[in-house]
């Protein structure tokens, strides 16, 4: 098995995993008296954002090109950056530090995205570095 | 490798629990205070979930119960507090324990302060729990109206760490806020005639049975909290959860170890021709054992670092999650020791690693070098 193909299994199964964690492993916050809170909408977007992600890993898996595969990972580095950034910047999660959502969805979220973004540049340079040999 | 991996991560979040849970225990016993707490009678249970899962409660009974211990013998000091709660309306200002206690006769709280703003605790202003985030401008809202914070308790592993602290000047004031808003809980008026409970410390070698029992004499519909009892409870609980941590360690690190030595044995069995050229070549038994022992050593410590990195991604990002879902006082081991903790870890890895390469050369080291040549032929 190829690096692309091990990297594009990689990044699918982390990005279910992003869609994952906040509905099912770790899940938001329920709605408090017909108010949805931000941690809803931090988990629409991050299923999105996961959605985007394993099909990104997929594709990485089935290009034969090796710069198609390596752009994708760029564009999987990007998306692992937004999955971090919308829980902590750009949309948050409740206030509380005992809410659900701040204790288990947020750090799994971060881990999940610093995942991504690692591998997908793991993936870019070696392909960076392997074309510079060539 | 997965096997070094196993066994660093669980001896490392392992020890980091255990450590968490003594050492949430430990300070719980510290910060208690005091060594009676009267509530109202049909109030216990919501007493000590204040006191244990920080779950916000409201409860009061008649002034006349702290009135009543001042000629009793053997009650060193008591101060009464009152507790009541917040609304959970918005994210920010989430559902706390509110609590107003006496900074004349108070000697349960002061003591705990850890970081003071102001002073004095004025009129308005409260102290807040190390586990309650005040808003961006240092205040917290309650009812609408801001107050500044004037200090920060340390943690204490209880649920006081969730909770506020004011006089009961601010209390009225809150109270006065939340009947506007229509929560009464009981009228501003009248506040001054309740109390939610009594926290007395006793003398030395008093007879803490005999002091319940004049209490009693005096006052009606009350109910006792020992804390010693209160504690004893807790280590029955902690004891459980610290046995299946035990077992739970005990069988990851068994099964780490025999992964380890099968792997070493297929793999070396695998390159017995391989050492058997070596020897033919002039390289010494010793020097083949060390070499085995340096390639165990290698994957242990790679394994160990790998298991110590997932631990620290999963004790220090989900703390929290950790301390919400167990039942007992739990509280993060200082940073020094959870770092022998990973460094432990690696160590006992490396160690195992290395030990199941020897045994597995060992083995093989009996056997004749020609025999091992011409096996198969």
């Amino acid at each position: 098995m190829n690096k692309s193909k091990i990297t594009g299994i990689v990044i699918a199964v982390l990005g279910l995993i992003t869609a994952l964690i906040p509905t099912v492993i770790f899940k938001v916050c329920e709605a408090m008296e017909g108010k949805f809170m931000k941690c809803h909408w931090t988990s629409q977007t991050e299923v999105a954002i996961g959605i985007v992600t394993l099909v990104l890993g997929v594709l990485i898996i089935l290009t034969k090109e090796k710069a198609a595969a390596a752009a994708y990972s760029v564009a999987s580095a990007i998306n692992g950056v937004l999955v971090i950034l919308i829980p902590t910047v750009v949309i948050g999660v409740c206030g509380s530090a005992d809410m659900p959502c701040q204790s288990g969805t947020k750090p799994a979220l971060i881990i999940a995205g610093a995942l991504i973004v690692v591998v997908a540049l793991i993936h870019t340079a070696l392909y960076l570095t392997s074309k510079k040999k060539a | 490798m997965l096997a070094a991996l196993i066994g660093s991560y669980a001896l490392f979040v392992g020890s980091v629990l255990k450590g968490s849970l003594n050492n949430g225990m430990t300070r719980m016993q510290e910060r208690m205070g005091a060594d009676l707490m009267i509530v109202p009678e049909s109030s216990e249970v919501k007493a000590r979930n204040i006191l244990l899962t920080g779950e916000p409660e409201f409860f009061y009974m008649d002034i006349s119960v702290a009135q009543a211990l001042h000629d009793i013998e053997g009650v060193e000091c008591a101060t009464s507090q009152f507790y009541f709660t917040s609304l959970s309306s918005d994210c920010c200002s989430t559902r706390v324990q509110l609590i107003a206690y006496d900074p004349d006769t108070d000697f349960v709280i002061d003591p705990w302060i850890d970081e003071r703003i102001t002073d004095e605790v004025e009129k308005g202003s409260v102290i807040i729990g190390s586990e309650v985030t005040p808003l961006p401008d240092g205040k917290v809202k309650f009812y609408g109206s801001e107050y500044p914070v004037a200090g920060k308790l340390g943690e204490t592993a209880t649920g006081l760490d969730h909770s506020v602290f004011m006089t009961r000047d601010t209390m009225h004031e809150i109270l006065s806020d939340a009947k506007e808003k229509g929560y009464q809980f009981i009228n501003p008026e009248d506040d001054g005639a309740f109390v939610s409970t009594v926290l007395i410390r006793v003398s030395e070698n008093a007879d803490i049975t005999g002091i319940e029992k004049e209490i009693y004499g005096k006052a009606e519909g009350i109910k006792f909290i020992e804390t010693d009892k209160l504690i004893n409870d807790l280590s029955v609980k902690l004891g459980s959860v610290d046995r299946l941590i035990n077992v739970t360690l005990t069988v990851l690190l068994v099964f780490s170890f025999v992964t380890m030595i099968l792997f070493f044995s297929v793999i070396f069995h695998e390159r017995k021709k391989e050492f058997a050229i070596l020897r033919i070549l002039g390289m010494s038994s010793s020097k083949i054992c060390f070499s085995s022992l340096t390639e165990g050593l290698i994957i242990g410590a790679a394994g160990g670092a790998a298991g110590l990195l997932a631990g620290i991604l999963t004790v220090f990002p989900f703390n929290r999650l950790i301390e919400n879902s167990l039942d007992v006082p739990y509280l993060m081991s200082p940073l020094p020791v959870v770092i022998l903790y990973g460094l432990l870890g690696v160590a006992v890895t490396v160690l195992f690693s290395s030990l199941a390469s020897f045994l597995s050369t060992l083995s093989l080291s009996h056997a004749e070098t020609y025999y091992t040549m011409r096996a198969g032929e």
